[in-house]
């Protein structure tokens, strides 16, 4: 287990180091600027935006005969605490020495943990991207490489319990809401799209594309816990009874310099942008879009259908077992104990891990096309990302996204903005500015506004940027 | 480990430049509660008190345990019974010689009748004097006594008046009675002369000394034997000393045994001599023989446990709390019993055999059952903490503890546990004395009935705090078995039991920045 916690620390570490990484990956997971100002919808991200996205919405917009796109640099970052408020972690964690709590203070503390204490981070960069679309009937192609780190920790309320105010009678804790994953992969992926069909002007859908995207995946790091089925209970006479089953799994870039315990090696930290993949993959993207009456375009696309093999530098770590506590003194217990809390190491040959495959639904409605009075461009959007899995940057809880994009001179800066859910449930509002030129279109956004200007709420810090030259011809 | 992921998990997020980060991160410290189990045993008595040679379980009669202690003393020969038994001598006795033959005979003094022997030595003297006035040739035949197939015979001349001694060794000589004549109360000497015709009066002085047989039989006076003395030295140890005078013991039995070892042919007719214990003590000594204490018999202002007889050579005598003040005599706790036994052999004066090589043997056979009392019995003792810097650490995170016992003693033995806790200097740093387990309730018989209790030992945090820096522990137990102070007694049985179960709830100061 300690190793596991020390892989996420690595990863973790390796994720807020500064490495120039990229795209929208799982239903939770980070977007260029201009999507995440929006509420993280996508509705008119196009182009090279739409990568990861819905590739059908790479031939957007159609008015563009033939261009070369590409994003750098760029970077989205988003890390959500969602246990405790930036004050009340200023009133228990900012001291010179530790504060020492009394029975309210511990009282108090505790309760301001919630109940889903989990910690998400997502880092990405497109390395580079670049689309080009001949000419207007062939449609669009584009390639890029992107680097995508995330990780998801679930610390369940129990073992915060646990921790704080020791183990009660008679009562049982359970820790199967403990969940950790995180990796760090990198997409080579080729993606196409075109106009599929057009339809009368009479009817309400005006225009039908498609795209597809085929990836190939590097892995670099991955690591996690598959199944975590835990629990202590404290009952009578204090007897304690504790069933342990967890499986995790584990596989590092040889570059990364990262020994395993069990394993006589001595790889060195060789870090670059171009690593030696612990494993690999392919997946696919499909997504269409459709141009509706009243300048309403809607969006449905699945995206990383696919998995990732990771066979290099691979290892596995896991426990099993019951324990029944009654006599501490006893040499059968005490050995039980210690076989309980220890787990077993080996090497693999190989894992399987799903891509964070997500189904995207997103309506674009440009209010401005609609409503003359309302200056320049004004596009709302509603989106809906439905996770399929559990992978880093994936949920299986929905999001819901509203946002707003609005341009108007072309001094004043874009503005966008948004509200979404986080994994928690809680209400995000997004924002961000931006200039859209021929040829740059810069933004910079974050998801969550709030946390910039309180204290007084769960910390989400997020910030993203992103530059795309676009040369037409 | 954890603490830095613990503190990652809660500060990445605030690792921005736009947010009111926290200039020093550490994670606070707390009191946590910790309910732990600490014991769940179950002693059953069979397994603590291992059955072996000396202590066994009576399992028809509740499953007592008997110790039994047994010791023999070296057997001891009777050869003083027998040794000289037939020394005597005389004066005066007439031999008339009529016709060339006549007897004598010699009574056997102090009723005694020897049917046969076998000498191993000895000596005739016979002195005999020629009353006549003429020269004889005379020959005195001892038809008793045949050695090599001939009798015993004496030749000699004397001259008028004269007076001639004879010595004949008796090595190696035989004795029976019957050529001599029906009975074996006397000795017969036959006289014959040569030449002479006339009577003839001959005086005979004997004396018959230093005899020792290989054999005798016949009716021997009743002797009385030097005592016997039989000592024996108890496995009492330093702790068993503890038990003294506070140990009662209601089901224990000493019982004397004797025996009488002959060795005579199994075709011999004759029985063994019987054998009388007149005078018996048995005492038991302590502390180096300066304290004694001697066993007696109810009723009896002596301490003579006799007169005992033995039976067909055999003797078993029990003593027991019924018949004699046993009870006090082990409640003593002796570290050395002696048993010292004065025999009378043949007291009835009856017919029998004997051999030089016969011997008696005394001992006795201590039973002990576990029916009992222990009144206020007193164990010190001290224990040492052995404990490393990084346990005495920890001890000190602790702000305080409850121990909670749970007891179901199904044992008649309670206690009362003081436990002073000293640094290595020997000063008391705290006391412990609310340990208090409570003895079984018994029946009527004694026999254990269970009886729970729960007592409870609080620790504060000052005494957790000197726990952490005490080198060892004198523990002072005060043992009573169940209404000892009323006399009643109990019974250890080996299916008793004693079940203990014991849990905490602690206190603990975690501070997870010092980890």
């Amino acid at each position: 287990m300690k190793k596991i916690l020390l892989y996420i620390i690595i990863i973790a570490f390796m994720a807020f180091s500064g490495v120039n990484i990229f795209a929208q990956y799982g239903s939770f997971g980070v977007a260029d600027a201009q999507s995440i100002g929006m509420g993280n919808s996508f509705g008119s991200s196009f182009g090279v935006l739409s990568l990861g996205k819905n590739p059908a919405l790479l031939d957007y917009p159609q008015d563009t005969s033939g261009y070369v796109a590409v994003q750098f640099p760029n970077f989205a970052f988003k890390a959500i605490e969602s246990s405790m408020t930036l004050d009340d972690f200023n009133n228990y964690f900012n001291y010179p020495t530790s504060k020492n709590l009394n029975d309210a203070e511990k009282q108090a503390f505790f309760e301001s943990f919630g109940e889903d204490n989990g910690f998400y981070f997502h880092l990405g960069s497109d390395l580079l991207s670049f689309a080009v679309k001949p000419t207007p009937t062939f449609g669009t192609i584009a390639f890029s490489v992107t680097d995508y780190m995330a990780g998801t920790l679930k610390v369940p309320l129990t073992m915060v319990d646990l921790l704080i105010n020791g183990n009660a009678q008679n009562r049982t804790y359970e820790f199967d809401d403990m969940s950790f994953k995180a990796w760090w992969i990198k997409y080579y992926t080729l993606s196409y799209a075109r106009e599929i069909m057009k339809f009368d002007d009479d009817f309400f859908i005006k225009r039908l594309s498609g795209g597809i995207s085929l990836k190939y995946v590097h892995g670099i790091a991955y690591a996690g816990v598959e199944n975590f089925d835990a629990f202590l209970k404290t009952g009578a006479n204090n007897a304690l009874t504790g069933r342990i089953n967890y499986l995790a799994n584990s596989a590092f870039s040889t570059d990364l310099g990262i020994n395993y315990d069990f394993a006589d090696t001595d790889y060195k930290n060789n870090a670059s942008l171009f690593n030696e993949p612990a494993g690999s993959g392919l997946g696919f993207d499909i997504g269409f879009a459709a141009d509706l009456d009243n300048h309403i375009r809607v969006g449905l696309s699945i995206t990383d259908i696919g998995s990732i093999t990771w066979d290099k530098n691979a290892a596995e770590y896991k426990a099993n077992g019951d324990i029944y506590i009654t006599d501490l003194f006893d040499k059968d217990q005490q050995n039980d104990l210690e076989n309980f809390l220890d787990d077993s190491s080996y090497a693999v040959n190989s894992f399987s891990t799903s891509l964070p495959t997500a189904l995207r639904l997103n309506i674009a409605y440009d209010i401005s096309k609609s409503i003359g009075i309302i200056p320049g461009d004004l596009i709302l959007q509603l989106a809906y990302n439905q996770g399929f899995n559990d992978m880093p940057g994936n949920s299986l809880t929905p999001r819901l996204a509203l946002g707003a994009r609005w341009k108007t001179l072309s001094w004043i800066p874009i503005v966008s903005t948004g509200l979404s859910n986080d994994h928690s449930g809680d209400i995000v509002w997004t924002f961000g500015l931006g200039y859209s030129t021929e040829v740059l279109d810069f933004a910079i956004a974050t998801h969550d506004m709030i946390s910039f200007m309180s204290t007084s709420r769960y910390p989400h810090l997020s910030l993203a940027m992103n530059f795309v030259w676009r040369f037409g011809f | 480990m954890k603490k830095y992921l613990f503190t990652l998990f809660l500060i990445i997020p605030f690792l921005g430049g736009c947010l009111d980060l926290p200039n020093d991160v550490t994670i606070p410290q707390w009191d946590t509660e910790l309910n732990l189990p600490l014991t769940q045993r179950k002693y059953t008595l069979d397994e603590l008190i291992k059955t072996d040679n000396y202590i066994s379980i009576d399992s028809a009669n509740g499953f007592k345990y008997v110790a039994r202690h047994s010791s023999m003393a070296e057997k001891q020969s009777i050869e003083d019974f027998i040794e000289g038994k037939l020394d005597q001598s005389g004066t005066g006795v007439k031999l008339t010689v009529a016709d060339g033959s006549g007897s004598a005979y010699i009574l056997y003094q102090n009723g005694m009748a020897l049917d046969s022997a076998y000498f191993l030595r000895g000596m005739l003297k016979l002195s005999v004097k020629n009353t006549s006035t003429e020269t004889i040739d005379l020959a005195l035949v001892l038809p008793a006594f045949v050695k090599n197939g001939n009798p015993l015979t004496i030749n000699g001349q004397l001259a008028a008046n004269q007076e001639k001694n004879f010595e004949t060794p008796l090595e190696g000589y035989k004795y029976n009675y019957k050529p001599q004549d029906t009975t074996s109360n006397f000795l017969r000497i036959n006289g014959t002369l040569s030449g002479s015709s006339v009577p003839v009066n001959i005086d005979i002085s004997y004396a018959i000394e230093n005899t020792m047989f290989s054999y005798i039989a016949g009716i021997l006076p009743t002797s009385t034997l030097n005592p016997l003395e039989s000592t024996t030295g108890l496995p009492i140890t330093d702790d068993v000393k503890d038990f003294r005078d506070k140990l009662k013991l209601y089901d224990a039995e000493l019982k004397l045994k004797g025996d009488y070892f002959d060795k005579l042919l199994p075709t011999d007719p004759n029985k063994p001599f019987k054998v009388r214990i007149d005078q018996l003590n048995i005492v038991g000594y302590r502390n180096k023989k300066t304290e004694q204490f001697s066993l007696k018999l109810n009723g009896r202002p002596d301490n003579n446990l006799g007169p005992l007889n033995m039976i067909n050579g055999h003797l078993e005598e029990p003593f027991t709390s019924s018949n004699s003040n046993l009870s006090e005599f082990l409640s003593f706790l002796p570290d050395s019993i002696v048993v010292i036994a004065k025999p009378t052999l043949n007291p009835d004066k009856e017919r029998g055999a004997g051999t030089n090589r016969d011997s008696l043997q005394f001992g006795f056979e201590l039973i002990l059952k576990s029916v009992l009392s222990i009144t206020d019995l007193i164990v010190t003792d001290t224990l040492e903490l052995s404990m490393d810097k990084d346990a005495r650490d920890n001890i000190k995170n602790f702000r305080a503890a409850t121990i909670y016992l749970k007891i179901d003693n199904k044992i008649a033995f309670g206690g009362k546990i003081v436990m002073d806790y000293v640094d290595s200097n020997f000063v008391k740093l705290f006391s412990l004395d609310t340990i208090n387990f409570e003895p079984a309730n018994v029946d009527a018989n004694g026999f254990p009935i269970m009886k729970h209790s729960e007592p409870t030992i609080e620790l504060d945090s000052m005494q957790v705090q000197q726990l952490a820096i005490s080198e060892n522990i004198i523990m002072t137990v005060v043992i009573n078995t169940t209404d000892s102070h009323s006399g009643q007694k109990v019974v250890f049985t080996s299916k008793d039991w004693l079940s203990i179960i014991s849990f905490c709830k602690v206190k603990y100061h975690l501070n997870l920045d010092e980890d």
